[in-house]
């Protein structure tokens, strides 16, 4: 089966693409023992998904090298210590974005397509050499953005690049680090600002959530945690993936509310079309 | 299609059609439209409604509320034709409704091919108000002009959609658009006669934050006060040049 290719990207950096990645790529694969997950670290240079993962100390090859023609791909995957279904492939540290092309990535997600049946790639921040090579073979996108103008701004001007690709890339929204409280109290923009600006399917919405950050250092997702106990950021997590395979499940409450000149507005607009 | 100033304005459909019955409809339409009409004079309406029978009365209300407005509507589509002979007596032209294909993204490789540089608007003559020429973009399915678009035109532009913040438009003609408007709008580009210049303007359903308008050598941005002050629903605006500075007029009441 062909693997369906899905890109985390953003724009600004520090959003929660990593992290992103790492706990949806750990929920699909536990989700379903039958499907392989290929995660692919696109950030050259300054690569994290492994400490995410708690894989730093297993890599001995990377992405350079397979592009190099040093080694093979399936001795570059890194398979994950919890599930055996899920492999990495990791970055290099030593070189830099330039390292590897848009035409290189074609072959190898190519190859990759054999062999696994998701693969997720990791976008580095920006919209420079990094973004183009993981925006080459990529199916789908998703983007990741706080609630925060800096942020929507450049989710918006990622998704016009993605837009204006040749082919037709199906684009997703994950809201990251909401705070109902700061929402409520109309310090911080809402789900309904961030979707009316930018116009696309909202994929779910993370809360904002102390045990991301220990679940990072120590390298243990939060979406494996038994603690998640239905609510907080490894559970939304969960049930994007969940999302991700056709799913449907219900956005979770944060007690926000709606935001009805948004609302309001979308509705009246959509009743005018050119004739 | 009717003219406003030079831009030829396509015909607008209302897609009343998620509403099952006459009231729910007539009271959407009434909230669209407002009291006080003049986004939506000189545009050609076709309103359509959904599958409902329609009585006499009804029509007769619809009729009300357009020589309120001053609006003239070009065509009621409705699939219920039951109520066809109805509606031609009453005076509109009926036809069945008729639902556009939305599936291309035309709207977007419109964009890529009218996105010349800047330099070749400042290098070319502006066409004068008779021969200026209007281009449409979300024609087939609504678009959002996003952060680090530029569209530029020898002509009006109309678009279908919103605009959002860090977008860039540049017309050497007026500019309308039938969504929220935000980022630089440069109406009028090359235009140095007042005159000329009175007949220049920007519309749209929804005057955004930031916002900067040119038209012609008059430039002006948007107050971060209107931003708390968030209106309801569609509040459309018109921006013009009078007497040497640029004035926002609602068109909504």
């Amino acid at each position: 089966m062909p693997g369906k290719t899905i890109l985390f990207t953003s724009g600004k950096g520090g959003v929660g693409k990593t992290t992103s990645t790492a706990n949806i790529g750990v929920a699909l694969a536990s989700q379903d023992p039958n499907i392989n997950v290929c995660m692919i670290d696109m950030d050259i240079g300054l690569r994290n998904l492994d400490i995410q993962l708690g894989l730093e100390n297993r890599i001995v090859y990377n992405i350079v090298d397979v592009v190099e023609g040093a080694c093979k791909a399936r001795q570059a995957l890194v398979k994950d210590k919890r599930l055996p279904n899920l492999a990495l492939l990791p970055a290099a540290q030593t070189r830099d974005k330039s390292a590897v092309s848009p035409e290189q990535m074609i072959t190898l997600i190519a190859e990759l397509r054999e062999m696994f049946d998701l693969i997720l790639i990791d976008s580095p921040a920006g919209i420079e050499q990094g973004f183009y090579n993981s925006v080459a073979a990529a199916d789908e996108a998703i983007i990741v953005s706080t609630p925060e103008m800096s942020a929507v701004r450049d989710a918006d001007r990622v998704i016009g690049l993605l837009e204006a690709q040749n082919r037709k890339i199906n684009c997703w929204l994950v809201i990251n680090r909401l705070r109902p409280a700061m929402v409520q109290s109309n310090d911080m923009m809402g789900v309904d600002d961030v979707v009316e600006i930018l116009n696309i399917k909202l994929l779910g919405v993370i809360p904002e959530d102390e045990r991301i950050i220990v679940s990072t250092n120590k390298g243990e997702p939060l979406a494996l945690a038994k603690s998640n106990k239905g609510n907080g950021a490894g559970q939304a997590y969960q049930n994007i993936a969940l999302r991700l395979t056709g799913v449907e499940v219900p956005l979770m409450v944060f007690g926000e509310n709606e935001n009805i000149f948004v609302k309001q507005f979308n509705k009246l607009k959509a009743l005018i079309k050119f004739s | 299609m009717s003219k406003l100033n030079s831009v030829i304005l396509p015909s607008i459909v209302i897609d009343l059609s998620k509403y099952s019955s006459w009231e729910e409809a007539k009271a959407e339409f009434k909230v669209l439209i407002g009291s006080k009409i003049s986004f939506w004079q000189n545009t050609a309406l076709i309103i359509r409604f959904a599958d409902f029978e329609f009585e006499s009365n009804n029509l007769d209300e619809l009729k009300t509320l357009l020589n309120e407005s001053g609006l003239t509507l070009k065509e009621i589509q409705s699939n219920s034709i039951q109520s066809w002979k109805l509606i031609k007596a009453a005076g509109f032209q009926v036809n069945k409704s008729q639902e556009k294909n939305s599936k291309s993204s035309n709207g977007i490789r419109l964009i890529k091919q009218f996105q010349p540089s800047q330099a070749n608007l400042e290098t070319i003559v502006p066409a004068n108000a008779e021969e200026r020429k209007t281009i449409y973009l979300g024609l087939k399915e609504n678009i959002s002009l996003r952060a680090g678009h530029l569209v530029s035109y020898n002509g009006n532009i109309v678009i279908m959609g919103d605009v959002n913040p860090g977008c860039q438009i540049k017309a050497t003609g007026s500019i309308i658009v039938y969504g929220k408007l935000c980022g630089s709008v440069h109406a009028g580009f090359g235009i140095t006669d007042e005159e000329e210049l009175t007949k220049i303007f920007v519309k749209a359903l929804k005057m955004g934050d930031p916002l900067q308008i040119s038209i012609g050598d008059y430039a002006a941005c948007s107050s971060s006060e209107s931003q708390k002050k968030q209106k309801m629903g569609i509040f459309p605006e018109t921006a013009k040049v009078i007497d040497g500075r640029i004035w926002r007029i609602s068109d909504f009441e």
